[in-house]
């Protein structure tokens, strides 16, 4: 049986609702740590460097990896396309790619005090590392293993790895600044 | 998982260039890094953060070139190894069994399955 050719639709989808998820992921990160760190932590947490860890390290990672690929779910559910396993990797790093874009101009718009010239600077140095492509391919890989085996297991498992990956990312950036 | 030989590779061959832009990414980091800081007017000690990218940048390029043999070398899985995955957990609507045959038809009953895709 032949694959589904991808088409660029399929990667302008991705990459929009990618960036669009951008304020999901946002709103959901901040709801999320403002309601369940005072019941779920067993301690207060006052410190305002290890709120920001806590975010960066394990709320962000949980949340805008599930969100990141909402084009590619859009897709699965409406078109139910044949697509080959590489073909999902890729439209999942287009997602990463559409989420990084927004994310990165916002940040880079936070320091526009600092100057232009350090805005722009900013931006180029978070478009160094593509950590946002590669952890998305790994979660767009497991959509098409769900989609081509039907178990939603292999999917779980790939966003978990995603989520690692991207937890670990944020630690390191944390810690070293 | 059970997945059939060589299911990753297309994730390999995606993720492997995106290593090697990682990598190219940490090599540059201490540079840039030490002229925003300079052009923000803070002092920073950059030795750590050298440190590390030359960690990360070993380690990207390790792991780019890795992913490169194991995806471009060798056969993918096939999608029908894939799809029997699914079939597996498949149960007979008319009788209840697990599917055992994958031709379309009930092993048990013989009744003709409708392909759900």
């Amino acid at each position: 049986m032949e694959n589904t050719p991808l088409r660029p639709r399929h990667l302008l989808i991705a990459f929009g609702f990618g960036a669009l998820s951008t304020l999901v992921a946002s709103w959901a990160s901040l709801a999320l740590m403002l309601r369940t760190s005072t019941y779920t932590l067993p301690f207060a947490v006052e410190d305002a460097g290890l709120v920001t860890i806590l975010m960066a390290v394990i709320v962000a990672p949980f949340v805008e990896e599930l969100a990141k690929p909402i084009g590619l779910y859009f897709i699965r559910s409406e078109e139910k396309p044949d697509f080959k396993l590489g073909d999902w990797a890729l439209l999942g790093a287009m997602a990463g790619l559409g989420f990084a874009m927004v994310e990165n101009f916002l940040y880079a718009a936070t320091v526009l005090s600092y100057g232009a010239d350090v805005s722009a600077m900013l931006l180029g140095l978070r478009f160094l590392l593509p950590l946002h492509m590669i952890a998305t391919a790994i979660s767009g890989y497991g959509v098409g293993l769900w989609a081509k085996t039907g178990n939603a297991k292999y999917f779980a498992a790939c966003i978990s790895v995603s989520m690692l990956l991207h937890g670990l990312f944020n630690l390191a950036a944390s810690v070293v600044g | 998982m059970g997945l059939p030989e060589g299911t990753f590779r297309g994730l390999a061959r995606v993720v492997s260039p995106l290593s090697f832009w990682m990598a190219a990414g940490w090599a540059a980091y201490p540079t840039a890094i030490q002229r925003i800081s300079a052009d923000m007017g803070e002092a920073m000690d950059i030795a750590e953060v050298r440190l590390f990218s030359a960690i990360m940048t070993v380690c990207c390029l390790g792991a780019g070139i890795a992913l490169a043999v194991y995806g471009f070398t060798g056969r993918d899985a096939r999608d029908e190894d894939l799809r029997a995955l699914a079939k597996k957990s498949l149960l007979c609507p008319y009788c209840g069994a697990t599917m055992a045959s994958d031709n379309g038809r009930c092993g048990k009953c013989g009744k003709e399955i409708p392909r759900v895709r």
